[in-house]
């Protein structure tokens, strides 16, 4: 059952658990992504995704579930981004240093999950 | 007393109107083996006696209530367009998504690898079942509201409305950040819950289907038939309104930004018109207290519960006091 995975990461942060759990049923079954990772942060004290949403993608998107009451202030997002970049990157499967952008996945109480790029600094338009 | 009347009479108004307008549409996509035969189960004063009870799981958690049964979630899909799929846009559709991926695949696939992928998604499609997922608001409304719903709590415990009362007003704002509580969310009279059921309960009285609008950057979109028929019509945004002399009372889980500039304001009407909808502010007048309910009405509208037998629990003042007067203030850019 899909949910064995993630169960673990839910009982160590139960209160991320529901935003987790829906975030990773989204992604692996409503959108198919074709890999889905889960990775503990201890620092951030919640799980991130690590996902490729077709086998032919060669990047990693870092998924960072969250709820949809929470508070994100610039103080906030940049502590994200410094605590990600301390993270070894064994963990990461890519160079943390590196980490340009995160995507906040945030899960609203009827499941709906809304998807927000955000990137370290200012960044110029792209296609994607 | 004339008002609460008017209200529960739109009630069953509401009722034979969205049951009627589920059944004209054929609806393909839910292509279960027994169609749920439609009866005139929802009037009121048969609630008791005839009324098919769902069953729903509360879920503090996620401040949701789950409900997993597959005919239960058709009949209240079908019926009032209530809840989300958890694995859908909106309909849950999981399954026959599935199928019809499956059936699409396997007619068409000559390659070993795509067919391996194929059966993978369908191997996937038969552990998950897709639950539909309600709000607070949407499961108070059919619990206390139209009694068609029993909601249990996680030690499998039936609910009583009572119960949800409390426990709904307690989960709206436990994953604040506890310096922002100030006193216990059960003797807030602006608790975020109370507002925003109030505000549900109102539109879904007056024949609308109502559901969320974090989409649109609001907190509700009315549907006039449901999201099946057309888009929908307007954007709500839920205001408080406090009646003592301070109007200035700072809440932070609504929008009382957008009254604080034009700027901000002409923000949140230009999303609404991108996506051709009208704005519709909701203001939630709130009392200063409770305690001398005819003295502090204006002109009130009283909400009242249904008569099914857990009812006779409740004893929460706030259910059966003179409550608040919702104004509608509607802008069209």
């Amino acid at each position: 059952m899909k949910l064995d995975q993630i169960s673990s990461y839910c009982d160590k942060y139960p209160q991320e658990a529901s935003n987790l759990s829906q975030v990773y049923l989204d992604l692996t079954t409503a959108k198919s992504w074709a890999e889905v990772k889960v990775k503990d942060i201890e620092p951030l004290q919640r799980c991130i995704l690590l996902g490729r949403t077709s086998k032919s993608d060669t990047k990693m998107i870092i998924i960072v579930p969250c709820a949809s009451n929470e508070i994100w202030t610039i103080e906030k997002i940049t502590q994200l981004f410094s605590q990600l970049r301390t993270v070894p990157s064994l963990l990461l499967d890519c160079d943390p240093n590196n980490i340009k952008s995160i995507t906040l996945a945030i899960a609203f109480p009827d499941s709906t999950v809304v998807y927000y790029k955000v990137h370290d600094g200012i960044n110029p338009p792209s296609d994607n | 007393t004339q008002n609460a009347i008017n209200l529960i009479t739109n009630q069953n108004e509401f009722m034979k109107m969205s049951s009627q307008s589920s059944t004209k549409k054929e609806n393909k996509k839910l292509n279960t083996p027994n169609r749920f035969p439609f009866l005139p189960y929802y009037y009121i004063n048969n609630i008791q006696k005839s009324c098919v009870k769902t069953r729903g799981s509360f879920d503090a958690n996620s401040n949701s209530v789950i409900v997993s049964e597959k005919q239960a979630i058709q009949r209240l899909w079908m019926q009032g367009f209530f809840g989300k799929g958890n694995l859908s846009r909106s309909e849950p559709t999981f399954e026959w998504r599935n199928e019809k991926k499956g059936k699409n695949a396997s007619t068409s696939i000559t390659n070993n690898e795509d067919r391996k992928e194929i059966i993978d998604v369908n191997d996937k499609a038969i552990s998950i079942q897709e639950h539909l997922q309600l709000t607070t608001e949407e499961a108070f409304f059919l619990c206390f509201g139209l009694g068609c719903l029993e909601i249990y709590d996680a030690n499998d415990n039936l609910m009583t409305t009572h119960d949800c009362w409390n426990a709904f007003r307690t989960s709206s704002v436990s994953n604040i950040t506890p310096n922002a509580l100030q006193d216990s969310p059960l003797t807030q009279l602006d608790n975020p819950f109370i507002l925003r059921y109030v505000v549900y309960h109102y539109f879904r009285s007056l024949g609308w289907v109502v559901k969320g609008g974090m989409k649109f950057g609001c907190d509700y979109v009315l549907y006039e038939k449901g999201p099946e028929y057309k888009h929908a019509e307007y954007c709500v945004i839920v205001l408080p309104y406090y009646l003592s002399a301070n109007n200035n009372m700072n809440n932070n889980h609504f929008r009382h930004n957008v009254m604080t500039s034009w700027r901000l304001m002409s923000n949140l009407s230009r999303v609404c018109v991108q996506v051709k909808k009208s704005l519709v502010l909701c203001y939630v007048i709130i009392p200063p207290s409770l305690s001398d309910p005819i003295s502090n009405s204006q002109s009130h509208e009283q909400i009242q519960p249904s008569t099914s037998s857990d009812n006779d629990q409740h004893h929460n003042d706030d259910l059966n006091n003179p409550f608040k007067c919702i104004k509608h203030y509607k802008i069209k850019e």
